[in-house]
């Protein structure tokens, strides 16, 4: 499907969880309490339905999505399940809030967390490898994990060249028992560029 | 006790604002708040008032934070305006400096927001 060398899938997975590590570090901020991490995974799969995380086909869960666009362009998802999703907001509310308040700020609060933990990943990969990435807007879905990547109107499966690469790593908050995890998912022709850069860098990196 | 500073928090998050909003009103109690959820509604305020402390966030609808940051460093020389968001790349950083605009990186903490305020209250 994509030939990647080893030291190319290592630099990946280290770009990655460079950027994981800092956005772990910033939700550890917000909830004050350790956050465990998971090595990431790179996956190429033809379909989302293809991949070991749709194991729960008919689990809902909640996602706050960002595309992204520069020389590489592509979705970055943070995942995690709906029943916790309250949860996670009342550990970072730092305020007392109702019940009332605290469902209403529901989705405005985990759109805010995903613009965090999104944009940390991704602006330390854009800082590691030189060059800028345009984030979008943080979109909310709410929906069963087999249909995460559905988009209307289109998206990044109807794309000509239906390659998706899956960068897995979950993370945990033991404390309040809540696990979530981080997708980027690009289609082949991202990837390909994604794996210039990285030739590009491993090659000034190594002189 | 700081003397008595108006504060513009711009962020089209609700969730955002009630945070900063808090941490600021839980330090510096006398302080006046006020909050725009965009650039446009930003601009729309400033014309009625003067503000000491403008923060801003990058990402929003309509111009983004250093468009509206550029447009209100113009017209506050004097008053300490800050980038307050998750894009932490290096480029926006840049930008952000060559603008005169500070830059505090999300999330905000209780304790980043005070040690700043008070940081650049001490340097006045």
């Amino acid at each position: 499907m994509i030939d990647l060398s080893e030291l190319e899938h290592d630099t990946i997975s280290e770009l990655i969880n460079i950027g994981v590590g800092r956005a772990a570090s910033s939700l550890s901020e917000m909830v004050e309490q350790p956050v465990e991490l998971t090595v990431p995974r790179i996956t190429f799969v033809e379909r989302f339905s293809d991949t070991d995380l749709a194991s729960k086909p008919n689990e809902v869960v909640s996602a706050v999505s960002q595309t992204f666009d520069g020389p590489f362009k592509g979705e970055a998802m943070l995942v995690f399940p709906e029943e916790r999703s309250l949860e996670l907001v009342r550990s970072l509310l730092k305020v007392e809030v109702p019940l009332d308040t605290l469902t209403d700020l529901e989705q405005e609060a985990l759109m805010e967390v995903g613009n965090i933990i999104l944009n940390a990943c991704l602006g330390s990969i854009s800082n590691v490898l030189g060059e800028p990435i345009n984030c979008s807007m943080p979109s909310f879905r709410k929906r069963e994990s087999k249909s995460l990547l559905d988009v209307e109107g289109g998206g990044l499966n109807n794309g000509n060249k239906p390659v998706l690469m899956i960068l897995h790593v979950q993370f945990m908050l033991r404390q309040n028992d809540i696990d979530g995890y981080v997708l980027f998912v690009m289609d082949l022709d991202s990837i390909q560029m994604l794996r210039e850069l990285v030739r590009r860098f491993l090659a000034n990196s190594l002189g | 006790m700081a003397q008595q500073r108006s504060v513009l928090l711009v962020d089209d998050s609700k969730f955002a604002r009630l945070l900063v909003k808090a941490f600021i009103s839980s330090n510096f109690s006398n302080w006046e708040i006020d909050e725009a959820e965009d650039g446009n509604k930003a601009l729309e305020m400033v014309e009625g008032k003067s503000y000491d402390y403008l923060l801003l966030d990058f990402n929003m609808p309509g111009m983004n934070g250093l468009e509206l940051g550029e447009q209100l460093r113009g017209r506050f020389p004097d008053a300490v305006i800050a980038l307050l968001t998750a894009n932490i790349q290096q480029e926006i950083q840049k930008k952000a400096a060559s603008l005169g605009l500070e830059f505090l990186a999300k999330p905000p903490t209780e304790e980043k927001i005070r040690d700043f305020i008070a940081a650049q209250e001490a340097a006045r």
